[in-house]
Parts: structure tokens; C-alpha cells; sequence
């Protein structure tokens, strides 16, 4: 993805056919984000098109020296988190936290992720609780912290971990699950 | 974290990285439209934006008028208040029917001061003009002939009289007069005569008859009553005497009349008075003396008593309202939607801050009707032998408002104003057609319609329309007015009912006002 400055000038001029060509530039790198916060791909379309028109909005506060690569990832996570915070229906709330244990060796696991393909992990995180999909989402993939999950999710950093070790072990099982057969087959 | 964990999380960071979603043109093209609806809500709130800087500068640019009228009002309210002490004052300077009342008032004021809001007025009365009043005041003392006592001596007029008294008492020869005195100067002069007469009756009484005719040339004095015994003899010495004590007397009176009339009374008022002084005795002068002073006060006050009209006390009316709203409506799918008559009904409160400029505001029920787009279909099939489908169509039929009008108004006069403004609307609810049919294979069931509210889904909560109108005042209490509005939001939601156009509610409202009560 190479976008130019005259390309986002031309954006924040409102030129449609600028918008359409950044659209389609960040559209990939757009929905591999989306696709990872959201249960399906519908709702992943919807939530880019809400968080480009955030993005489009935003774009004449966009300086040059940050990447852009790394300035649209923020604001699209931002919106799926906000649009999240939003829903609040999610009763989710942890009776008791403690720390979660992980068993299991990560070897095996490992070796069975490497043969599987970039869908497979989006349908295995898209299947992870709304809440435990987020958290791992922000810590494992986009690099937050647990003090700012906490802030985001509005939850304590200890619930944070626990709902990142939860959905590490619950991908575990997945991936096991996933390789299984193909193990029984060879 | 162990060595494991974070192979897995990288292992699953590079794994994700190598997804690739292919560009959706059909994605772009919902994108394109919420693109152009944010497109059209930025330039709505552009409008709304200018609209009300424009209202906010049309309120700071009017409000120094209001001001000034403000100000305007207050300074008349000060000078009517002022006219009217004056007048509470003056009145028994001028005031022949009331004189008597009014003198007594204006005695106990000068004598006994216990009645402190004649007291008041007194003081707020101009220097001259409260000269006047006390030149009034001693015209009118004599009036009263048993009020009147050695307290008067020290006015001028008093003295005055005390001269008139000595004169007559010197002379002893006085005209008679059988007429009744009405005038309240002839009884003043009448004071000191009566009691002069009373005084020097027996020395005088022989001397009546034949003097009839020097009595001529003393005066037009009028004697009434059983006082009317005076001796009218009136030597040649005595004549020159009293002509000499006449002028004393014409002294004495035109000072007091300019000290009296010091800024207010005229010259040629006072040349006549001196005049009328010269020919004619001092009943006449005074009398003379008397519709001076009050021409000159009925003059110096009119002006102001105009002025006074202009007083006004911020006032708030309250009204109910009723009336209808024609909705223009929009296009939609080549038939014309929302386009109608709906009813109109609530309350206002207009508060006046002068006479030409007001605020209302009110509440008010407001509807969009003649609706028919559906918005929401559902089917339900059901396969055994054959197919059989239930189908519910709902479409929204009324949009019902809470309306609160918020409106500058500006009275041309006393019937006829402009205002502008903004209706702020909340959707309460909605009432919808709610059809529903059975399909099978081999037939159509008749459709069932019912009515239900609540399908609020994609529609805007709140809308805003700036309006301008203009209200007639029929009659005492009922004014009519015709608005014409222009609602800024889509009242439907693009995205949610999946039609790419605009809706705005605008249109023509005519409204019966009625006052119920002012506050």
C-alpha cells in the first residue's frame, strides 16, 4: 500500500475519485482489520465503510512523518471498538477473574498453525466471545497494551489478561481441532 | 509471557498478514453513499450553521433598537409620573369644580404635611412650577374663609389683603353687590370685605343710600350676602388713596405672578395680566391671574401627556394554538409523498420586551401524514406440499412531532408583525399500515390491513426547520398566522431504508391564535 500526499490532499478536497482510489488502496489492509473485530464479513464491510468515513474525516489531521499505513490501522481500530462500546449488549461480564491458567504445549500447536491459511485464523478468531475476540485482537495482533485494553473495554487490566489467555487457550483447541484430522488422515 | 506464547502470536501476526480481501466495487458503491449522505448532513448543518449566526447578528443588531425603545419608555414613564404629580398639584390652581377639594388637599399638604404622597408629589414638582403652585395655593386660600387665619398673613397675597382690608377700612365705602359669588377668587375677595364689612357695618350703614354711584367708579366688586352693608361712600382722598394702595396691590401681585411663572408663564401673559391689572380692580386681576397660570400649565403639560402614551411594561401573553400545515412533500418513485393537509395544535407564550418586539414560544403537535413507502417487508415461507408464504407489509403512514416553535417577532403595529425563526421537532411516534397476506400455491388470501404505532426504524428522531411568518390580530384576542418552514433534516435514513434520496419536511402552516391570559 502506497499512498501519496497528493492523494490525501486531493481527499481532503472532497474529490470523489480520490476518495475511490483510497478506498481501494486501503481496502485489503481495511478489512483484515475489520474482518478480525467483527463475526462475519457483512458485518466487517459495514464496519469499514463507517470507519473510512472516519478516516476521511480525519484526514486533514494526518501528518506526513506517521505512517499511514499505521495512522488509518488506529482510527479503524478505534471505530470497532467505539461502534463496540456502543452496542453494549454485551453482557459479558466476568462473574470472577482470576488467572487463567494456559495448559498445553505451544509446539504442537505451533507446527499445526503454520499450515493453516490467513482464513482459517480469521474464522478461528471470529468464533472467540465478542469480548475475548477484542481483547486478543488489541493485545496479540495490534500491539496494545492491557492498561490501555482496560481503557478501551472499560474493564480492569486483570479481566484484560484473563480474557487474553482464555482466547489464546480456546484458539489452541481450535487449531488442534483443525489439525486433527488432517494428522488422522497422514 | 514464554517463548512459545509469543512465537504463537507472531506466528499468527504473519499468518493474518498474508490474507488478501479483494476490492468490492459493490462495497464502494454503499461507502459512495455514505459519503454523499455525510456530504449532505455537513451542508445542512452549513445552512443551519449560517442560518443561526445570521438569527444570533439579527438579535445583536436588534437589540440596541430594543434598547433605545427601552430607555424611550422608561424616560416617558419618568416624565408621565412626573406630569401626573404635577397635575395631582396643579389641578386646584385651575380646577374650579374641584377646587375647593383639591385646595383643602394642597392645605393640609402646606399646613399639616400628614398626607405624605401629596407630600411626595409636591417635592417632585419643578421649581417654577411649584412656585406656581403656591402662587395657585394662595390663590385659592382665600376660598375658604374659615381656614383662613394669621398663617396666610405672611404670603403675599395675604398681604395683600391685609392692605385690601385697611383700604377698605380707611375708606369704609364699598359697592354693593346683591349677585351670589360663584367664582372662588370673587369669595376670596369677598374675605377680607365681608369681614371688613362686619368690622365697619355700623359707621357705614348711614352712608349707604346715594353712594350707588361712586360705588361705580370704585370697582366691579362684587359684595354678597348679609355682608352686603358695606358703606359705599368713597371720598376723593379715599379714591386717590386707594388708587395709590391699588397699585401696591398690582406690585405686589406681579411679583409674586413672575416669581410664580418664573420659566413657564409668558411675557405676553403677564403684560395681559399687568393689563388687566391696571383695568381692573384685584379680583380681576386675580381672576385674570388664575386662567393665566393654568393656560400656561394646560400648555406645558400637553406635550409631556402625549409623550406619556409611549410607557410600556414588558408583558407575556399566553395562547392556544390550532390551525393546519400544508407539507409540500417530495417525490418518490414517481408518486408524490407527505404532500398534504395535517392538523396543528398546541400553546405559546409570547413575551413583549417593548411594544414592537417580542418572543414566542411554544409547544405544539405537529404531523407528517400521506406517507406511503414501505419500509419494511417480511416474508415467512413455509414448503410442505406446494409452498405457502405469510407476507407482512408495514408502511409508515404518519410521522406525529413534538414541535417547539422559537420566534423573534416584530410588530409593524398594533395588528400586523413578522417573525422569524426555528421549529425544533422530536418524533414521538410513528403510525403505520400494517398489511398482511397468505400466498400459496394456488391462491392469494384478501390482505388484512391493521394500524400500529411504533416503526420509528430510519426515521430521524429530530428535525429543525427555520420558518418565517407572519401574524394578523383579527380581533381583541384572535390573531392569524401564516408560516411558510423549511426543515433541514432527511427525514429518512438512507442506509436504513435503502433509498438514496432526501426528504425534508417544509411547507405552509396557518395557525389561529387565541389569548387566554397575560402575565
Amino acid at each position: 500500500m502506497n499512498i501519496e500526499l497528493d492523494l490525501i490532499t486531493a481527499c481532503i478536497n472532497r474529490e470523489r475519485r480520490a476518495e475511490y482510489e483510497l478506498y481501494k488502496l486501503t481496502y485489503s489492509y481495511l478489512m483484515s482489520i475489520c474482518i478480525r473485530y467483527t463475526r462475519s464479513k457483512e458485518e466487517a464491510e459495514e464496519a469499514l465503510n463507517s470507519g473510512f468515513m472516519k478516516i476521511l474525516g480525519n484526514l486533514n489531521k494526518y501528518k506526513a512523518e506517521v505512517p499511514f499505513k499505521a495512522w488509518i490501522r488506529k482510527i479503524m481500530v478505534n471505530a470497532l471498538i467505539d461502534a463496540y462500546r456502543k452496542q453494549k449488549k454485551h453482557n459479558e461480564q466476568v462473574k470472577y477473574v482470576e488467572e487463567y491458567i494456559e495448559t498445553g504445549d505451544y509446539a504442537d500447536v505451533n507446527n499445526a498453525l503454520t499450515k493453516m491459511n490467513a482464513e482459517q485464523i480469521y474464522i478461528m478468531i471470529g468464533q472467540l466471545p465478542p469480548m475475548s475476540q477484542k481483547v486478543f485482537n488489541l493485545y496479540a495482533i495490534d500491539g496494545f497494551g492491557h492498561k490501555e485494553i482496560a481503557e478501551m473495554l472499560s474493564m480492569s487490566e486483570g479481566t484484560s489478561k484473563w480474557h487474553l489467555s482464555f482466547s489464546r487457550q480456546q484458539l489452541k483447541e481450535m487449531i488442534a481441532k483443525m489439525s486433527l484430522p488432517n494428522e488422522i488422515v497422514t | 509471557m514464554s517463548t512459545e506464547q509469543e512465537n504463537f502470536d507472531d506466528l499468527l501476526r504473519s499468518k493474518l498478514e498474508e490474507g488478501d480481501f479483494a476490492f468490492s466495487e459493490a462495497n464502494w458503491d454503499k461507502a459512495e453513499a455514505l459519503i454523499i449522505a455525510a456530504e449532505k448532513k455537513r451542508k445542512r448543518r452549513r445552512i443551519a450553521f449560517i442560518f443561526f449566526i445570521g438569527l444570533l447578528i439579527g438579535i445583536c443588531l436588534m437589540f440596541p433598537f430594543i434598547g433605545f425603545e427601552k430607555n424611550d419608555a422608561g424616560k416617558n414613564a419618568t416624565e408621565t409620573n412626573h406630569v401626573k404629580n404635577n397635575r395631582e398639584n396643579k389641578k386646584p390652581a385651575y380646577d374650579d369644580e374641584v377646587g375647593t377639594k383639591h385646595t383643602n388637599n394642597n392645605e393640609e399638604a402646606a399646613t399639616s404635611q400628614k398626607n405624605s404622597d401629596t407630600k411626595t408629589k409636591a417635592e417632585s414638582i419643578k421649581e417654577p412650577e411649584s412656585n406656581t403652585n403656591t402662587e395657585a395655593e394662595n390663590v385659592k386660600e382665600p376660598q375658604n374663609n374659615a381656614q383662613v387665619d394669621e398663617n396666610t398673613t405672611s404670603s403675599p397675597i395675604a398681604e395683600t389683603r391685609s392692605t385690601l382690608k385697611k383700604e377698605k377700612n380707611a375708606k369704609a365705602a364699598t359697592t354693593i353687590n346683591n349677585k351670589p359669588s360663584k367664582d372662588n377668587i370673587e369669595n376670596e375677595l369677598l374675605v377680607p370685605e365681608n369681614e371688613n364689612a362686619t368690622a365697619g357695618k355700623k359707621p357705614a350703614s348711614k352712608q349707604q343710600a346715594g353712594r350707588s354711584g361712586e360705588a361705580k367708579n370704585n370697582s366691579k366688586q362684587t359684595v354678597s350676602g348679609d355682608h352686603a352693608k358695606a358703606n359705599n361712600t368713597q371720598p376723593a382722598e379715599m379714591q386717590s388713596a386707594g388708587s395709590v394702595k391699588k397699585e401696591d396691590l398690582k406690585t405686589d401681585v406681579k411679583n409674586n405672578v413672575l416669581q410664580a411663572n418664573n420659566n413657564n408663564l409668558q411675557k405676553d401673559s403677564i403684560t395681559d395680566t399687568l393689563t388687566a391689572l391696571k383695568n381692573s380692580p384685584a379680583k380681576d386681576t386675580l381672576v385674570t391671574l388664575k386662567d393665566s397660570v393654568a393656560k400656561t400649565h394646560a400648555d406645558t403639560i400637553k406635550p409631556v401627556t402625549k409623550d406619556s402614551a409611549a410607557k410600556f411594561k414588558p408583558i407575556t401573553f399566553f395562547s392556544i394554538d390550532a390551525g393546519a400545515s400544508y407539507g409540500f412533500g417530495w417525490a418518490n418513485n414517481s408518486t408524490k409523498e407527505a404532500a398534504g393537509f395535517n392538523p396543528v395544535a398546541g400553546i405559546s407564550a409570547s413575551h413583549y420586551f417593548t411594544k414592537k418586539w417580542s418572543v414566542l414560544l411554544g409547544l405544539q403537535y405537529n404531523s407528517l401524514a400521506h406517507l406511503n413507502y414501505s419500509n419494511y417487508t417480511s416474508s415467512n415461507t413455509q414448503y410442505s406440499f406446494g409452498y405457502s408464504q405469510s407476507k407482512t407489509i408495514i408502511t409508515p403512514t404518519i410521522l406525529k412531532y413534538l414541535a417547539i416553535p422559537v420566534k423573534l417577532q416584530y410588530w409593524f403595529n398594533d395588528k400586523n408583525s413578522l417573525s422569524i425563526g426555528v421549529n425544533i421537532l422530536y418524533l414521538l411516534n410513528t403510525s403505520s399500515k400494517v398489511e398482511t397476506l397468505t400466498q400459496s400455491d394456488f391462491s392469494t388470501s384478501a390482505p388484512a390491513f391493521t394500524t400500529k404505532a411504533g416503526y420509528r426504524d430510519g426515521f430521524a428522531n429530530w428535525d429543525f426547520q427555520p420558518a418565517l411568518a407572519y401574524r394578523r390580530r383579527i380581533y381583541k384576542a384572535l390573531s392569524i398566522s401564516a408560516e411558510v418552514y423549511y426543515g433541514l433534516q432527511d427525514l429518512k435514513n438512507n442506509a436504513v431504508l435503502g433509498i438514496n434520496k432526501t426528504e425534508h419536511n417544509s411547507g405552509l402552516k396557518l395557525t389561529l391564535s387565541y389569548h387566554l391570559f397575560s402575565k
